[in-house]
């Protein structure tokens, strides 16, 4: 069996990332969290994770940004970003895109079990 | 001079003068301007006509035969186009006037030719006229344009209102006379017997003609200058008059006394000197008036020319203190009084210290009083308050209603008494001024209640305008309080999801029956959590402005099988079976899944909530015309009839709603409708109190992406 893979959870609510460390880790993924942005940033250059998940809306650097910076470092450039937020409007989607991120859920919407599933195949890829 | 002479000038005189009358009456009328170039012509060809006659030079006999055949045909032309002003104005006749007027031109220029107008010639002494050989076409235009002007007033004496036919008829009347008998006069007579004595009548026959004339305007108002006739018919007269009693004796004197024959030059002279003087006397006369009174009568006045003044000033005032001070201006200069006071009713302050006279006014009949006329005390002065200067005259202000004060005037600087005129003048004053005042006062008091009136809806205005503020401002909380609400709600709310769901999974071990069972209702419950606050978030963000819908291809068919599928255990619960028979084929639409998802959800969810234990059937399909049509039709409780209108607005609640289900929100189908809405297509609504209700929505086939779905 492979090395687990590690998944970062940036996310500045500790509930969430409280259960998406749980449910990962049922799932048999590494985790780390963080909760935000900076401490994100620091920890993708130590931890190297091999998928993040972000939060958007978070104080001082928000989602946006993390997944900004790290799209254009190089050695970041890779790592796919699934990004959570509470609200779900367009502009935010487009925004994202525009960042690189590929996935975006709304919270409230995706079940855990998709996610799951989701992290499953984007790391399968890989 | 003959009699005939006099006839000649007289006419002349009285066709000219009635001709710039009516140029003056209005210089912009073409009627007129015909008349008078008519009258004017006339009088030309009586004096030529006339001139004519009198053995002079030869070549001047024949100029002036000339000119009376040119001035004949033109006064004619000239009455011609009079008549055509006098026809209704609805058919100007223009076609005939255009031919008439170079035809007329022509005529005219030939008539100063020999070939009309012939040659003249002594005979025996005596002056013979021959006619030209193309006097037939003179005459038989002539008659040509008199037959025009004969239909034009016959017309215009049967047409329009009784006025103009009774002066049609008039001028028709004279003019036919005059003409057929001027015409026979002038041209028929010498023609026929070679003899020229006839023509002598022809300025006798213009009488006729202008008296006709003359008479429409006296009697019947004919450009309506009857005043101005009248007055100069007097005026001329006098002058006649004048000129005769100074003329014949003049005459006489010299003829029979100094026995000294005076020329026609001299005679002619005397006339003319004597009209001068006549006309001159009066307005010389004004001069001297004036200059004398200036000399003499250092406070003369014209009466009627201060009233005028006062109404003019007085018509334009409206506020008291303008009154005073223009009728206080006009009065001064007028009368030069040592002061002038005025007291009004209105503002008592200004009678202290005029008690006195205010007292002695209040028994006195008249409104105007001279205080020396009072015979109670023998050189009694009246002194006015914070004045050293005794009053002369106390006037009372008043109307027929109100007494509105007082006007005080003291003596004259110039020392000279009042007189009668002055009292008549003051009286007359007075009035106006008193009535003027009563104007002024009552237009204060309505600018007064306008102001009040004005502050009162200002004042009720600004306080709705608060409690407007007030609402918005409360309102804006409640929206600010559901968003914010909706949003915390939300995160704790995918937790519990989150958690629920692993657990169903058996993310965290295996489960019993019962534990599925227990997590199964949990998670029921916790989406209907879910979905509540997305509404309350929509909500919020609808009132904020912040709703949008986006457009993105979407598979109706199958989110409507899911919706079903994920309620279906609900609908268990309340033993309603939801029946759904997903087509085939159905097209991808553009729509916005998660919203229509909700609307969809939103229906299904209500037919289960307000049906009795029946069925509740869903539908999904294309109609004839390719409209898309979603519907979900229950047996429930249906809508009352006075509640429909209201039911799509936000938070309402029908009233067997409520008992139905209470913990309702009124938001789940004002979200659907503003949803479709929205996304451009039509609410699908039916309902029948007790019996069941229809639910859904309609959209276009432009909504339609693809043909055929990929199943």
């Amino acid at each position: 069996m492979d090395e687990k893979k590690r998944i970062l959870i940036v996310d500045d609510d500790d509930q969430i990332s409280k259960m998406y460390t749980a449910l990962l880790t049922i799932k048999g993924f590494a985790t780390k969290r963080v909760n935000n942005g900076e401490d994100a940033l620091a920890e993708v250059q130590e931890y190297k994770p091999d998928l993040i998940l972000l939060d958007v809306m978070m104080p001082k650097i928000s989602g946006f940004d993390v997944a900004d910076i790290l799209h254009n470092t190089i050695e970041t450039k890779e790592i796919p970003i699934i990004m959570l937020s509470a609200l779900g409007a367009k502009e935010d989607r487009d925004r994202a895109a525009a960042s690189g991120v590929v996935y975006y859920y709304v919270k409230t919407e995706i079940d855990t079990e998709s996610i799951a599933k989701k992290i499953d195949e984007i790391l399968s890829q890989k | 001079m003959g009699l005939s002479t006099y006839i000649v000038i007289f006419t002349c005189f009285i066709n000219i003068l009635l001709g710039i009358f009516v140029i003056l009456r209005n210089s912009h009328s073409k009627a007129n301007w015909s008349f008078f170039i008519m009258s004017v012509a006339i009088s030309a060809w009586a004096v030529t006509d006339h001139l004519a006659n009198i053995p002079t030079r030869l070549f001047l006999d024949e100029i002036y035969n000339k000119l009376a055949f040119i001035f004949a045909y033109i006064a004619v032309y000239a009455g011609l186009r009079f008549s055509y002003y006098f026809v209704s104005t609805v058919k100007k006749r223009t076609i005939e006037q255009r031919i008439t007027i170079p035809i007329g031109l022509a005529i005219v220029i030939l008539s100063g030719t020999v070939y009309i107008a012939g040659n003249v010639s002594y005979v025996k002494g005596n002056l013979d006229f021959s006619v030209g050989k193309l006097v037939i076409l003179y005459v038989l235009s002539m008659l040509f344009m008199l037959g025009l002007i004969t239909r034009n007033l016959l017309s215009a004496s049967k047409r329009g209102d009784n006025r103009t036919r009774q002066q049609a008829k008039l001028i028709l009347f004279g003019f036919s006379t005059a003409v057929i008998l001027g015409l026979i006069a002038n041209i028929i007579i010498p023609t026929i017997s070679k003899n020229w004595d006839s023509t002598d009548f022809g300025p006798l026959l213009t009488v006729i003609l202008v008296s006709s004339i003359t008479y429409a305007i006296i009697k019947h108002k004919l450009f309506d200058i009857r005043l101005i006739v009248a007055r100069s018919l007097a005026y001329v007269f006098t002058l006649i008059t004048i000129a005769l009693i100074y003329i014949i004796p003049v005459i006489l004197l010299t003829t029979y006394i100094i026995h000294q024959s005076l020329s026609t030059t001299s005679i002619v002279a005397l006339v003319v000197v004597t009209f001068i003087v006549a006309i001159i006397f009066h307005p010389l006369r004004i001069r001297f008036n004036k200059l004398t009174n200036s000399l003499f009568f250092r406070d003369y006045y014209e009466p009627q020319e201060i009233l005028d003044q006062l109404s003019t000033v007085l018509v334009g005032s409206v506020e008291v203190k303008h009154i005073e001070n223009s009728s206080t201006k006009i009065l001064i200069n007028t009368f030069r009084p040592q002061f002038l006071k005025f007291l009004f009713m209105s503002e008592p302050e200004s009678n202290q210290g005029n008690q006195e006279i205010i007292k002695i006014m209040k028994s006195f009949k008249d409104n105007v009083l001279f205080v020396d006329e009072i015979k109670s005390d023998h050189n009694r002065v009246i002194y006015g308050s914070s004045y050293d200067k005794p009053i002369a005259v106390a006037i009372r202000l008043s109307t027929s209603n109100q007494d509105l004060g007082y006007l005080l005037l003291g003596y004259k600087e110039s020392g000279n008494i009042y007189n009668n005129v002055d009292k008549r003048l003051l009286g007359i004053a007075a009035d106006e001024i008193a009535i003027s005042l009563q104007n002024a006062l009552r237009f204060k008091e309505i600018q007064q209640f306008n102001i009040t009136l004005q502050a009162k809806v200002d004042e009720a205005t600004k306080e709705l305008k608060k409690t407007n503020e007030k609402l918005k401002a409360l309102d804006e909380t409640k929206d600010d309080f559901i968003s914010m609400a909706s949003h915390q709600l939300r995160t704790p709310l995918a937790i519990i999801k989150g958690y629920v769901n692993m657990l169903v999974h058996g993310d965290a071990g295996k489960l019993n029956k019962q534990q599925k069972d227990f997590l199964d209702q949990a998670s029921i419950s916790s989406e209907t959590m879910v979905r509540l606050v997305t509404s309350l978030l929509n909500v919020s963000r609808i009132t904020s402005g912040k709703f949008s819908v986006e457009s993105n291809p979407v598979n109706l068919a199958d989110i409507v099988e899911n919706e079903v599928l994920q309620l279906s255990n609900m609908a268990k619960e309340r033993n309603i079976q939801l029946t759904y028979q997903k087509p085939n084929d159905f097209p991808i639409l553009m729509l916005d899944e998660e919203k229509i998802r909700q609307v969809v959800a939103n229906f299904i969810d209500n037919a289960i909530h307000y049906s009795k234990d029946k069925g509740a059937k869903i539908n999904v399909q294309l109609t004839d015309n390719d409209d898309i049509i979603f519907e979900v039709i229950d047996n429930g409780i249906g809508v009352p009839p006075n509640e429909k209108e209201h039911l799509f607005t936000k938070f309402y609640r029908a009233k067997n709603a409520k008992e139905a289900r209470p913990n309702g929100t009124g938001v789940g189908i004002y979200l659907a409708k503003v949803v479709i809405n929205e996304l451009g297509g039509d609410l699908v609504f039916e309902s029948k109190e007790g019996i069941g209700s229809t639910f859904g929505f309609r959209f276009k086939k432009d909504k339609i992406v693809q043909p055929v779905s990929k199943s």
